[in-house]
């Protein structure tokens, strides 16, 4: 089976310094896809380099076509929704113009309309506030509306940089038990990008480790969390 | 005391016309980031075209107002086609994209005193003469401008707040990043948002030329204007441009209470001058983003 993304000695700059060296990285379909690292290991920066926003040298393959060189409109408009690190709303907007927004690029109102409703289930904090400017929500709803506005996409891939990132951690397990529930119900495949190694390895199949711009180790979650030197480095004990 | 509220009268039929060139300013500004500094040339050939139309081939005023409003949307939208957006294409920084703006402001200028030389032009109407209210007076042509003003900032206002391009317009000037995110089409949008902001410079360039006449240079003025209204009101917020054209107005017309009128205008930057260094961040803040 192609893999639905499939990354290959990727390499990014920012301005003259090399951030990803030649990265491989495979995300399954159906599956969540975890990449761990600390700050500054380039996980953002691999984001922004799948959307196009950067860019890059090696091959992105979506679904077997490739991708790298492509604007960000154009990649978007391939199902890949991407939830930047804290600022993924638009402030001055309103909740439900920022979800309407988010499916820009599809034509098929109804089902737009359909997927607005049930989004609301998910995370019906939004549809209370549907009618509030988006930045006087808390950080934990902006997260949550963050993501609910790339699932307005109806995305093939969704693309998560740091969701827990400032939040408290009572907020952080709700986020990943609906992140899940959007990966298990609806069958959307997940790249997610993390600090916070416990709570994201437990939603993941599968999980990566990311170093200043290498990837040191990769195998299934569970193996992950097994492995002595992870858990020491990474999961504190 | 009666003269002081004759001059506020005259200085808010100035400032409506003066907000609606800071509108559109903001408008630009504020979704593209592009600095339209050309936004002073669209004034003067939109009023000029009127001017030609109306008193050299003797159009009809409706006909006039077409054409005018043609060569303003037109001008915009070349500037956003074939100027500013290669140039956005091939990744210029901002000072750059000034940089061409001013020299299409200059070019413009220069090809209205090319035709029509660089004196001054005004155009009389039985509109201009002033109706009796009372102890006041005001023109038929300033209470076009205030109502005007009032009516086309109360559509924008609906377009912006109601309608899904009008939130796409919003989006572009929240998160420029983002709206990459999610697959807008950019250009089209800075495509809407010269559209609008040009075309708000036809009302505002054809009753200057009765309110105050017209010459090449007043398009270097009422760019100032349009830019410090902005900055009065507060980079980012609409409402604080035309707040801003409206204090900039007033306090042309009332500065010169006790004062000769050649200080009007320097009245005015004065007024700039004390929100840059009391209020830098404008009258109306927008909210802070994290």
């Amino acid at each position: 089976m192609v893999p639905l993304l499939e990354a290959r000695n990727l390499e990014a700059y920012y301005g003259w310094s090399k951030v990803l060296h030649g990265l491989d990285l495979t995300v399954e379909k159906g599956k969540v896809t975890v990449v761990l690292g600390a700050n500054g290991a380039g996980k953002t920066t691999l984001l922004r380099a799948i959307s196009g926003l950067i860019r890059t040298t090696g091959e992105i393959r979506f679904d077997g076509v490739r991708i790298d060189g492509k604007a960000p409109e154009d990649i978007v408009r391939l199902g890949i929704a991407h939830v930047p690190e804290g600022r993924g709303t638009f402030p001055n907007l309103t909740v439900l113009e920022n979800l309407r927004l988010g499916a820009y690029t599809r034509k098929d109102k109804q089902e737009v309309r359909r997927d607005l409703d049930r989004i609301y289930t998910y995370f019906p904090v939004l549809k209370q506030k549907s009618n509030s400017p988006a930045g006087l929500l808390s950080g934990g709803e902006q997260q949550m509306l963050a993501i609910a506005r790339g699932l307005m996409l109806r995305p093939r891939l969704l693309m998560l940089d740091e969701p827990s990132l400032g939040l408290a951690p009572v907020v952080v397990a709700d986020l990943f038990r609906i992140v899940r529930a959007i990966n298990e119900d609806d069958g959307v495949t997940v790249l997610l990008v993390e600090q916070d190694a416990v709570g994201a390895l437990e939603v993941s199949q599968y999980a990566y480790l990311l170093e200043t711009g290498h990837i040191v180790s990769s195998g299934p979650a569970d193996e992950l969390r097994q492995n002595d030197s992870i858990r020491k480095s990474y999961l504190g004990y | 005391m009666e003269l002081l509220i004759q001059l506020a009268l005259n200085g808010l039929a100035l400032g409506a016309l003066y907000a609606l060139m800071a509108v559109g300013f903001a408008l630009i500004f504020g979704t593209t980031k592009i600095f339209h500094f050309a936004h002073g040339a669209t004034f003067v050939l939109a009023a000029y075209t009127y001017y030609a139309a109306v008193s050299e081939a003797g159009l009809p005023v409706a006909f006039a107002l077409g054409l005018c409003a043609a060569v303003a949307l037109g001008f915009g939208l070349a500037c956003e086609r074939f100027v500013y957006r290669p140039m956005l294409r091939s990744e210029s920084a901002s000072l750059t994209i000034f940089v061409a703006s001013f020299g299409l402001f200059i070019a413009a200028e220069n090809a209205v005193i090319l035709v029509f030389g660089s004196s001054y032009h005004t155009l009389e109407s039985r509109l201009s003469r002033a109706l009796q209210l009372g102890p006041f007076a005001i023109s038929p042509v300033g209470l076009c401008a205030i109502v005007a003003s009032a009516t086309i900032l109360g559509a924008l206002e609906f377009f912006l707040a109601r309608t899904y391009t009008g939130a796409a317009l919003r989006a572009m000037a929240d998160n420029p990043e983002l709206v990459r995110m999610i697959g807008l089409n950019r250009y089209y949008y800075a495509k809407v948002a010269f559209a609008v902001g040009s075309l708000m410079v036809v009302p505002a360039a054809v009753l200057s030329v009765y309110l105050s006449g017209l010459s090449p240079q007043s398009g270097a003025w009422i760019t100032l204007v349009a830019i410090a209204s902005t900055i009065v009101g507060g980079v980012g917020s609409l409402y604080g441009a035309a707040l801003g054209g409206i204090v900039l107005g007033v306090a042309q017309n009332v500065g010169i209470w006790r004062l000769p009128a050649s200080w009007g205008e320097g009245i005015a930057f004065g007024v700039l001058l004390l929100f840059l260094l009391f209020r830098p961040t404008g009258l109306i803040h927008v909210f802070e983003r994290r």
